[in-house]
């Protein structure tokens, strides 16, 4: 595993290392916790890592909590989100890093670097995205543009991200006027740490007074070509109270949710079992 | 369940060989056939040796991985380490113990009979007169007979090959072993989380009561490894999962409490009365945890590991015929 | 042929200051066992599954096998090694560790400990005493076969 890397300290550093390396072969390391086993692995020749482990910018690294939400840079490690106040009050986000491998890889791997792998079995990423949550991405001209994390992930590992963007923070948008969540992530394994999920659901149930569901978002991971938001799903449960659920509506939803799913059968489990459980979480969910 | 509990004969000789070395200054270096691999040989030989010879644990030293030095050994296998080489060294330990005898009862003016090793010393039982041990050491080597206080002695177990039945006294000896868990099924993802295991075992007598709960606890989980979570998967003769990444080991979340109630007897073939116990507990716990599991579903699974999709399955199929 | 740079790097390992030019690639593990010679951190699994190669960058406890070692410039590292010495023989983890028979075959050990080293201290800071899940999933990074964890989880809960 050779290769060069490229250090940049500040931002104005950074663009101009991308702008430079428009036309060579790169790829940004952060926390290094995916791309170090995947280079030592598959070794590309005259590979370039742009390191950004020593880049010295707030925008980059910090957490914070803004009017309308919370901002988290792309830099920031998991373990910094987890020790932070504001986040602690969002049960889908806390458990889904809690529940990403070990405690020496949540100090090392980063919000930003979970997003941009893009893996459809990807923890955090899979919280983000029931959160609604939105990306912030900077280009070389220093211009940004924010894109919703529903859309940015468009296959296996692949995102929107164009070779001279780079994602910079993402945002969770305020969870107010929510009485009270039922929120959380729940990942199916065949052991209980250091798991990539079997299959993965993350929800974010904002309810009135009268538990009557105000806002939903609900995603599911490592059942298709990437995370998915079950809008239809989302949808279906809107307005009702969820106190009183039917048996009926809660199949419904749960069938809603399984229509974002196309698993596959690989070493680690069959697709009918993938669905199966997922179907069986959805329901779960309201047992709460 | 039986198993074997001082070895068992796969190979034409399923013995130990130890060499013991004291010098002048009465430290004891133990030469052993039995390898080290953590599972405690060194403390435990060191231990008998102590308890034999009267002498301090500091006073002793355990060389145990040089095949240039050391004597022969099977490996460590079988639940045979502490019996196999625990006679071994035993052995050796007696023909050490005459040598010493018998130039302290001279020095001492006394029968071989009456000598006790106790406290770094031989001391007459009859007179309370007493030469310590580096003395007599002396003694052997600096004045006739000139000789070293060096012995060595090969133990071979009774075992025998299995017959063309696969039957037959392959053991030094045997234990008993029964294991009760109480687990959890998640009906929703079909996961089970093991809570309590209850060990009883006979373990002969208990020689290092840390020791032995270190080798319980280890076994059990493997054993809940194998019940639960590995397997290695092969595909036209490729292993799929040859990494820790897709080989599924226990971690520290998945461990239950375990409960460890040593049944003690006496085996007079083995050092002290123990018995070989490290394999015995991670062989009925997948047993166990496999009917725990049937006995909450009412349905049987007949093969390891028993995943979350095997047991999905199982509830799956079963609501199925109980419908149709 | 691709020219392989090389980094200047400084930073503190074990209370040491040290100064150091090294490949741009090479691996926090790399540089300790066979650069600084500390053979105490030990090499499992090289993919961040089993943690025997866990060591401490400013305090955290992170896998040495897949963290770039030209990112500990300005850091500070702790390695088995730098736990204990001068008049003290172990470190109060490693004593409870041998105090409870915690170790068998000893492979994992050193990064069990260090991980634990990283626990005890986030504990402290926060006057935090832990209970016996919290315990675990401090250890859930550390893979041991021996000692099915127990005698582990044992010396840690000694320690507060």
């Amino acid at each position: 595993m050779d290769f060069n890397t490229i250090t940049p300290q500040s931002t104005a550093d950074l663009l101009n290392v991308i702008q430079a390396n428009q036309e060579n072969n790169f790829r940004f390391g952060a926390g290094y916790t995916d791309l170090i086993p995947e280079l030592q692995i598959q070794n590309e020749k005259g590979l370039i890592v742009i390191n950004l482990a020593q880049l010295k910018d707030h925008d980059f690294t910090e957490i914070k909590a803004e009017k309308s939400g919370i901002r988290i840079g792309a830099l920031a490690t998991m373990t910094d989100t987890l020790s932070e106040e504001n986040l602690r009050k969002i049960p889908v986000m806390i458990e889904a890093i809690e529940s990403l491998a070990s405690v020496q890889i949540r100090s090392m791997a980063t919000v930003g670097g979970n997003i941009c792998t893009a893996s459809p079995a990807g923890d955090v990423s899979c919280a983000l995205v029931a959160l609604n949550a939105e990306c912030e991405i900077l280009n070389v001209e220093h211009k940004t543009r924010t894109i919703s994390i529903k859309d940015f992930f468009t296959g296996v590992k692949t995102t929107v991200l164009k070779k001279d963007e780079i994602l910079r923070s993402v945002f969770i948008p305020n969870l107010e006027c929510a009485n009270r969540t039922l929120s959380g992530f729940i990942k199916i394994g065949n052991r209980n740490s250091m798991e990539i999920a079997l299959a993965s659901l993350a929800y974010h149930l904002m309810l009135d007074e009268n538990g009557i569901v105000t806002n939903a978002g609900v995603a599911i991971g490592s059942v298709a070509k990437s995370i998915m938001f079950t809008e239809t799903a989302c949808e279906f449960i809107m307005g009702k109270n969820i106190g009183i659920l039917s048996e009926a509506d809660k199949e419904r939803f749960a069938d809603l949710v399984m229509e974002y799913a196309s698993p596959i059968s690989d070493i680690r489990a069959s697709a009918w079992y993938r669905s199966q459980a997922l179907w069986n979480m959805c329901k779960s969910i309201f047992l709460e | 369940m039986l198993h074997v509990g001082g070895g068992a004969k796969i190979y034409p000789s399923d013995g130990c060989g130890t060499t013991l070395k004291m010098d002048p200054y009465g430290f004891l270096t133990i030469l052993t056939g039995s390898s080290e691999i953590g599972q405690g040989s060194e403390t435990v030989l060191a231990m008998m040796a102590a308890e034999e010879l009267g002498i301090g644990l500091e006073k002793i030293k355990v060389i145990n991985s040089d095949t240039n030095i050391k004597p022969w050994d099977v490996g460590v296998h079988a639940s045979r380490t502490s019996f196999v080489a625990g006679n071994s060294l035993l052995g050796a330990v007696k023909i050490l113990k005459q040598k010493l005898a018998s130039r302290a009862a001279e020095l001492l003016n006394t029968n071989e009979k009456f000598l006790q090793f106790q406290n770094g010393e031989i001391k007459s039982k009859k007179t309370g007169d007493s030469f310590k041990i580096d003395k007599v050491v002396r003694a052997l080597h600096f004045k006739p007979p000139n000789e070293l206080c060096e012995v060595s002695y090969f133990y071979e177990p009774s075992s025998k090959f299995q017959d063309k039945e696969y039957k037959g006294n392959v053991s030094g000896c045997y234990a008993f072993a029964a294991q009760a868990v109480e687990v959890e099924v998640d009906t929703f993802t079909g996961k089970v989380d093991v809570l309590n295991v209850f060990v009883g075992q006979d373990v002969g007598k208990v020689l290092n009561p840390m020791g032995i709960e270190g080798q319980i606890d280890g076994g059990v989980v493997m054993g809940i490894g194998y019940a639960l979570s590995e397997e290695m998967i092969y595909e036209n003769g490729y292993l799929l999962n040859p990494t820790f990444h897709d080989y599924k080991l226990q971690t520290a979340r998945d461990i239950p409490e375990i409960h460890f109630y040593p049944i003690e007897t006496n085996e007079e073939s083995g050092p002290f009365g123990a018995k070989g116990m490290a394999e015995a507990p991670l062989v009925p716990t997948p047993v166990a945890i496999a009917n725990a599991v049937s006995n909450i579903l009412g349905v049987e699974i007949n093969s390891l590991p028993i995943t979350p999709e095997k047991v999905l399955r199982a509830i799956y199929n079963k609501s199925k015929n109980e419908t149709a | 042929m691709t020219k392989y740079q090389n980094n200047k790097i400084s930073y503190s390992l074990n209370g040491r200051k040290m100064e150091q030019e090294i490949p741009s690639s090479m691996l926090l593990i790399d540089l300790i066992r066979d650069e600084l010679k500390l053979k105490g951190t030990k090499p499992g699994c090289l993919e961040g599954e089993c943690g025997a190669c866990t060591v401490l960058v400013d305090g955290l406890a992170i896998n040495s096998c897949l963290f770039l070692a030209i990112n500990i410039h300005g850091k500070t590292i702790t390695t088995i090694e730098g736990l204990s010495g001068g008049e003290k023989v172990f470190d109060d983890v490693q004593q409870s560790m041998v105090n409870h028979g915690a170790v068998q075959c000893g492979f994992c050990t050193s990064g069990v400990v260090m991980a634990i080293k990283s626990f005890q201290e986030q504990c402290k800071r926060n006057n935090h005493k832990p209970d016996r899940n919290e315990i675990k999933k401090s250890l859930e990074g550390n893979i041991c076969r021996c000692t099915g964890y127990v005698k582990i989880i044992d010396a840690v809960e000694a320690l507060f």
